[in-house]
């Protein structure tokens, strides 16, 4: 996948944020309206699109789309991790 | 399910900075059922088990065993249950028992229903399956109050000649308890002056406080319930195309439609009512499949895979014929 793919995906799922709000460098903490529901959104958008598992803290320790990006390709290196 | 009701347009006065339209879309509920001041599991027990033998014919001198599930008990002894046979009018003769188990609660319930009557313990067993959840949520819990309702389910589990509730896989990890908790009010917390004080605007919090970790117990339901829906098919050596509808516990509209997508069950065999009886903890399998008959969505012979899972963590699932 590509971090484009992410944002769209991403895009389809956050239906109160504006289409092309979301960019790679886009801060998620500065994302109008972010809330525990966008958390559980990516939480299980991770699990069921990417086969990886992102934890709570995991999560909130990402600052960035691009971050959020790394993080899942870097759990599908390491399953384990 | 008790009369009194919660519906969005209510909630999103007591919280302003959530529409209707963004409660529904957290909560995929509209309408919850509360119970009534004081009113907890064993008196909606009371009435479900009336409800259940008034509209089934069934004689109360049937039962052999009465289980009584629920976290929210009357007391820390003697057992509710015990005092459920009294209230209820149950035979003397009888066995009564409860199991304080929550999400799971019913599967729980049916499989030692099913034990007893399979052993030849017994030839029938009600199974009382609910909570009085909302008792435990802090008023300002925007997130749990949109989610859960109070409601109770009656069932009876008979010997028949066919076996018509299929095998069981069940599980347990207690090192995730934390996520999803009630806090307070208990043996290891006691009731202190402080819980007392710092709960006092919520009327002091007396049955103890409900806590969950959201995105834990998604991470927890996401890796655990697809696996044991797989593994209870291999039991039975039955695939998804067998089964003509499924039955979860009804957790909360968002994690049971990304439970359906991710084992890619179609939307058609996917019976939910979260929307008007909200999460009502052990008694949303029974009345869920209730609904699902009532809607003529199954028929006689049918496969019916049931599972629950939640707090515990614990989870069971089973397939039954219909």
């Amino acid at each position: 996948m590509d971090i484009n793919e992410l944002i769209g995906k991403l895009q389809g799922e956050f239906e109160d944020i504006p289409p092309g709000t979301l960019k790679p460098e886009s801060k998620i903490s500065d994302i109008e309206g972010w809330g525990s529901m966008h958390a559980l959104i990516v939480i299980a958008l991770a699990d069921t699109d990417y086969g990886v598992t992102i934890k709570g803290d995991e999560l909130r320790k990402v600052q960035s789309v691009q971050e959020l990006y790394d993080l899942i390709i870097e759990k599908q290196k390491n399953p384990s991790e | 399910m008790p009369e009194k009701t919660l519906t969005n347009e209510e909630l999103s006065v007591i919280f302003p900075e959530f529409s209707t339209d963004e409660i529904f879309r957290r909560s995929g509920v509209k309408t919850r059922h509360i119970s009534a001041d004081k009113e907890i599991a064993s008196d909606m027990a009371v009435v479900a088990a009336e409800k259940l033998f008034l509209e089934s014919g069934i004689p109360k001198t049937d039962i052999g065993f009465t289980l009584f599930c629920a976290e929210i008990l009357d007391r820390t002894a003697p057992a509710t249950a015990c005092i459920l046979q009294d209230r209820i009018g149950l035979p003397k003769n009888s066995g009564a028992m409860d199991i304080p188990m929550g999400c799971s609660g019913f599967m729980y319930g049916l499989l030692l229903a099913k034990s007893l009557v399979c052993s030849n313990a017994v030839d029938n067993v009600l199974l009382l399956t609910g909570e009085c959840e909302t008792k435990t949520i802090h008023p300002q819990d925007h997130e749990l109050r949109m989610i859960f309702g109070d409601g109770m389910a009656a069932t009876v589990v008979s010997k028949t000649d066919n076996n018509n509730i299929g095998d069981f896989v069940i599980g347990t990890d207690g090192s995730g308890w934390e996520n999803l908790a009630v806090r307070g009010c208990n043996a290891r917390e006691l009731v202190t002056a402080e819980w007392l004080k710092e709960n006092e605007s919520a009327g002091g919090m007396p049955y103890g406080r409900l806590t969950m970790n959201g995105t834990e117990i998604l991470n927890f339901t996401l890796k655990n319930v697809p696996k044991m829906v797989n593994e209870v098919l291999e039991k039975e050596k039955l695939t998804m195309d067998n089964i003509n509808l499924v039955i979860f516990h009804q957790a909360s509209g968002f994690m049971l439609e990304v439970l359906r997508r991710k084992m890619k069950i179609p939307k058609e065999k996917f019976f939910t009512n979260i929307q008007d009886k909200a999460n009502t903890v052990s008694a949303t399998i029974p009345i869920a499949l209730r609904d699902a008959i009532d809607a003529g969505l199954t028929k006689k012979g049918d496969k019916v895979l049931l599972a629950g899972f939640g707090i515990g963590y614990s989870w069971g699932a089973t397939i039954i014929t219909i």
